[in-house]
């Protein structure tokens, strides 16, 4: 019937002759000119697609090794895509996720959607173990204040130290509920202080100047002067004097350490093309995919032999933190509502 | 004046009121709409444990009462002082007449109705925030500035910054409804402010009022990035927050519908006290600025208030727009243009917002109209009904709506396909209540004094509409500019589906703002807002005094 690779075929009122055309062409057209080849598709957030993101070069790299057409599909969050596949269930048309974090694995498990990927894991620049049955990783980063140097001489070298720090300094973060970086920092919190991780948010409180939706609207309040600090990732210096040739901008090394973050993929229970996803997650852990990661989407690699050069200088945390998928899925509404209680 | 209807030949009686009708129909449509999306949610969800629970703590949890108490404080206080500043500000507008910059205003004003908010939080940030020149200079000089860096104050000021304007508006529309005898009648009677306001302009205001009032309280009500952004902290939110997390972050739907029905509720109730204050408006009159003189003008205190609310407009809107310009890196925002991707949004963009304003104003045309009707003869539950319909839409978060219909329609065809067709659908039913606001003030006293001609000549049905459309000239060309802004700068549903063929300026604003450089994304923002000042240049409205012409 009508080849769903040919560019046209998704509806729009200025393609209806395009597809009538399309239909006659097929009629016309015998079976090995227009031959099929396999999609694989695969969800992941949008800023991994777009044109200056990882995905353009991973597309090509990957179609020219694989006979396939690969079609990325971008939503607007790891969590978006989470919510995406729990809809469409069984029937999903996707074969692979590409985004989710190492906060969501146990949650994404649960669905019942994923299938074990059976394959060895090659991370080994990971700071510490990550193996599981259904999810590899592709890259990591760890969590940071972010400051300028030229504004901020001095910033506080731990957490604890933040939390002490004159009520002047002021910082801006990401709510849990919505980002990231946000819910990283509540379980960075949580991971430090435990308990009484209730008490550290209300001492502070007052250095909080506002707690936005997204990364990039803390981010570029922070950029236009509008705090001192703001919660990303220590890889951020590194667009900065990468991209920019600004060197001013720095990542605050905490002593008790940092939290991680592990980006995974993994592949659908009903997948239909479940080799051809096996064979882009092989392609994953390799050298192709991981050189290309670090500009691109501003994290670190996971396979040791593709380490950028421009990450030399970044903070390297001696100690990282990560709670057990499991303990996050069973526990972070209640750590929401500790929060919550201590923000208000 | 609602006593005094001509009486009307049966004949014609009943094809007036098909608009009644089709509206009721319409409404039924919408209303159906919201309820069967809420509906689709619970169902939905409920097919795993804990439904009912879920859905109860939605409508009585301690998250949904909080939230609910936070956003009904910043949803009334930024009315009050939305609609106070905004009906001030037509006024004085009006009393002045015509001075030097009032058009720049008058179209910066739109502007400020439609910018994206992320664009707006950051422009009013540039003033007003810790680093703001405005903020700066007013310490400077030792003047306290009467709101905090960031919490209730600024979300306010930035409630303001979009509804200030939207409420100007129609307070503007409503006094130029205003017949030119009873502007002679003032001039020869020597009326004081005073007397203008009681005799000539409160009647008109107090509609304008409670008309702006329900649409900004649900605005305002419903706003979320903002409240975020500028809130300070979790303490002020607002439901719609709370629906976000419920649906993206506990991926519970049940919470998520009980969190929706809530707010549907409370707004429904709120409306329905509004409409329960709201006289007939008035059915007569003409457009323009009272060709007559007015002895209070030259009054040093209508001198002094006038000159306040429209310095305090040029501070609220003039300035946070003049400083986008300003931190503009030209060069490498022009990076923006050399991208395809960009060039295919545009073209996508413009798929949407044109149907979108057509299929609006349509829409408007026949919701207005209904209205009229069902005023005239006397059906007040009937004109309720469809004025309640219509905000409906605007209490059902985008991303309710569009999450059900995906549930209900992705296996029927593939959401590339459904993209185009549910972002229209969004985008309608935002820019419906705007439209229909505008077009009613005409339409009411358009129809019954041209009902009387049609009547004499056997007008009725299309041949009816051919004259009356032309009479609407101003309110169309406004109106079909002001569905295209708003389709243009929102973001509305098309997140769900992410579809590389189909792309908006909004969901590409998006994209350039989750990563580093903004330069683009500032660009794109400019870009967006030069779009919607040409729409409105294009539409007549540059061209022409505005506010409803001479």
């Amino acid at each position: 019937m009508l080849n769903k690779n040919i560019s046209c075929s998704n509806w729009r009122p200025d393609q209806l002759f395009c597809r009538l055309f399309v239909a006659l062409l097929a009629l016309f057209l015998s079976g090995p000119v227009l031959a099929e080849k396999p999609v694989l598709t695969i969800y992941t957030y949008e800023s991994f697609v777009s044109e200056w993101g990882p995905g353009p070069k991973v597309e090509a790299a990957f179609e020219a090794e694989c006979g396939c057409d690969l079609q990325f599909v971008a939503l607007d969050s790891s969590l978006g895509i989470l919510g995406r596949i729990r809809i469409e269930g069984a029937a999903s048309p996707a074969d692979l996720v590409l985004g989710l974090d190492t906060n969501v694995t146990e949650i994404a498990r649960q669905t019942g959607l994923f299938a074990p990927h059976q394959l060895t894991s090659q991370a080994d620049a990971l700071p510490g173990q990550f193996t599981d049955p259904d999810f590899l990783a592709f890259d990591w980063g760890v969590f940071a204040f972010v400051y300028d140097r030229d504004r901020l001489a001095s910033p506080p070298d731990s957490m604890e130290a933040l939390r002490r720090a004159p009520d002047s300094l002021k910082i801006v973060i990401q709510d849990p509920r919505t980002a990231t970086p946000g819910l990283g920092l509540l379980l960075w919190a949580k991971s430090v202080y435990g308990d009484e991780a209730g008490d550290f948010w209300r001492d502070l409180q007052p250095k909080i100047v506002t707690v936005t939706k997204g990364w990039w609207d803390a981010y570029s309040l922070f950029l236009e002067g509008n705090a001192d600090m703001v919660l990303s990732y220590a890889t951020s210096p590194a667009y900065h004097s990468i991209a920019e040739g600004k060197d001013n901008y720095a990542a605050a090394e905490f002593a008790e350490g940092h939290y991680l973050q592990i980006e995974v993929a993994g592949m659908l229970k009903n997948a239909p093309q479940p080799e051809l996803a096996r064979a882009f997650l092989r392609f994953m852990q390799g050298p192709v995919f991981q050189q290309i990661i670090p500009t691109t989407n501003w994290m670190y690699p996971v396979s040791r032999d593709s380490q950028p050069d421009g990450f030399d200088g970044l903070v390297m945390p001696q100690k990282t933190w990560l709670f057990p998928a499991e303990k996050v899925a069973a526990e972070q509404k209640n750590w929401i509502a500790e929060w919550l209680a201590a923000s208000r | 004046m609602a006593g005094g209807q001509p009486l009307i030949p049966p004949a014609l009686r009943a094809a007036r009121l098909v608009p009644l009708r089709l509206g009721l129909g319409l409404g039924t449509l919408l209303l159906g709409l919201v309820g069967l999306s809420i509906g689709v949610l619970f169902w939905q969800g409920s097919r795993e444990a804990g439904g009912l629970g879920s859905l109860a703590a939605g409508l009585f949890g301690p998250e949904a009462r909080f939230a609910l108490r936070a956003a009904l404080l910043q949803a009334s206080l930024s009315t009050v002082l939305s609609v106070g500043l905004g009906l001030w500000l037509a006024r004085a507008l009006v009393r002045r007449g015509a001075f030097w910059g009032r058009r720049a205003l008058l179209s910066l004003s739109w502007l400020a109705m439609v910018v994206p908010t992320s664009v707006a939080a950051l422009a009013i940030l540039s003033v007003w925030g810790p680093a703001g020149s405005g903020r700066m200079l007013a310490e400077g000089i030792g003047l306290p500035l009467p709101f905090e860096q960031f919490g209730l104050g600024m979300v306010l000021l930035a409630h303001c910054f979009f509804n200030v304007p939207l409420a100007m508006r129609l307070g503007l529309s409503a006094l130029s409804s205003l017949p030119d005898r009873q502007w002679q009648l003032g001039a020869s009677l020597g009326l004081s402010a005073r007397d203008y306001f009681i005799w000539m302009e409160w009647p008109v205001l107090r509609l304008a009022a409670i008309g702006s009032a329900s649409l900004i309280f649900l605005l305002c009500f419903t706003s979320f990035a903002l409240v975020l952004m500028l809130g300070g902290g979790p303490r002020v939110t607002t439901l719609e927050v709370a629906i976000y997390t419920a649906l993206r972050f506990d991926f519970d739907l049940p919470l998520a519908a009980g969190l929706a029905l809530l707010q549907l509720l409370v707004c429904a109730g709120l409306l329905l006290l509004l409409w329960y204050q709201r006289a007939p408006l008035l059915n007569q009159g003409a457009a323009g600025l009272p060709g007559w003189p007015r002895r209070d003008r030259a009054a040093w205190l209508a001198r002094f208030g006038d000159w306040l609310a429209i310095g305090l407009l040029v501070l609220l809107i003039v300035l946070p727009l003049l400083s986008l310009l300003a931190g503009q890196d030209w060069q490498a925002g022009a990076n923006l243009f050399t991208r395809p991707v960009f060039w295919q949004a545009l073209l996508d963009t413009a798929l949407v917002c044109l149907p979108s304003a057509v299929i609006s104003l349509g829409l408007g045309l026949i919701f207005a109209t209904a209205l009229v009707r069902a005023r005239q003869t006397g059906q007040r539950l009937a004109g309720r009904f469809i004025g309640f319909s219509i905000s409906a839409s605007l209490m059902l978060p985008a991303l309710v709506l569009g999450t059900a219909l995906f549930i209900l329609l992705y296996q029927l065809a593939p959401p590339a396909r459904l993209a185009w067709g549910l972002v229209l659908l969004a985008n309608i039913l935002l820019s419906l209540p705007f439209v229909m606001r505008l077009l009613e003030p005409r339409l009411a006293w358009l129809l019954p004094a041209q009902d009387r001609l049609a009547d004499q000549l056997g007008l009725s049905g299309w041949r009816r509409l051919r004259v009356t459309l032309p009479a609407l000239g101003d309110e169309l060309q406004t109106g079909f500019a002001l569905a295209a802004a708003l389709s243009l700068g929102d973001l509305g549903v098309i997140a769900l589906f992410g579809s590389a063929d189909f792309q908006t300026l909004p969901w590409l604003l998006y994209q350039y703002q989750n990563r580093y450089g903004g330069a683009e994304a500032e660009m794109l923002a400019l870009v967006m807002l030069g779009l919607v000042l040409l729409l409105f240049f294009t539409a007549g409205r540059l061209t022409r005094p505005a506010g409803g012409g001479r």
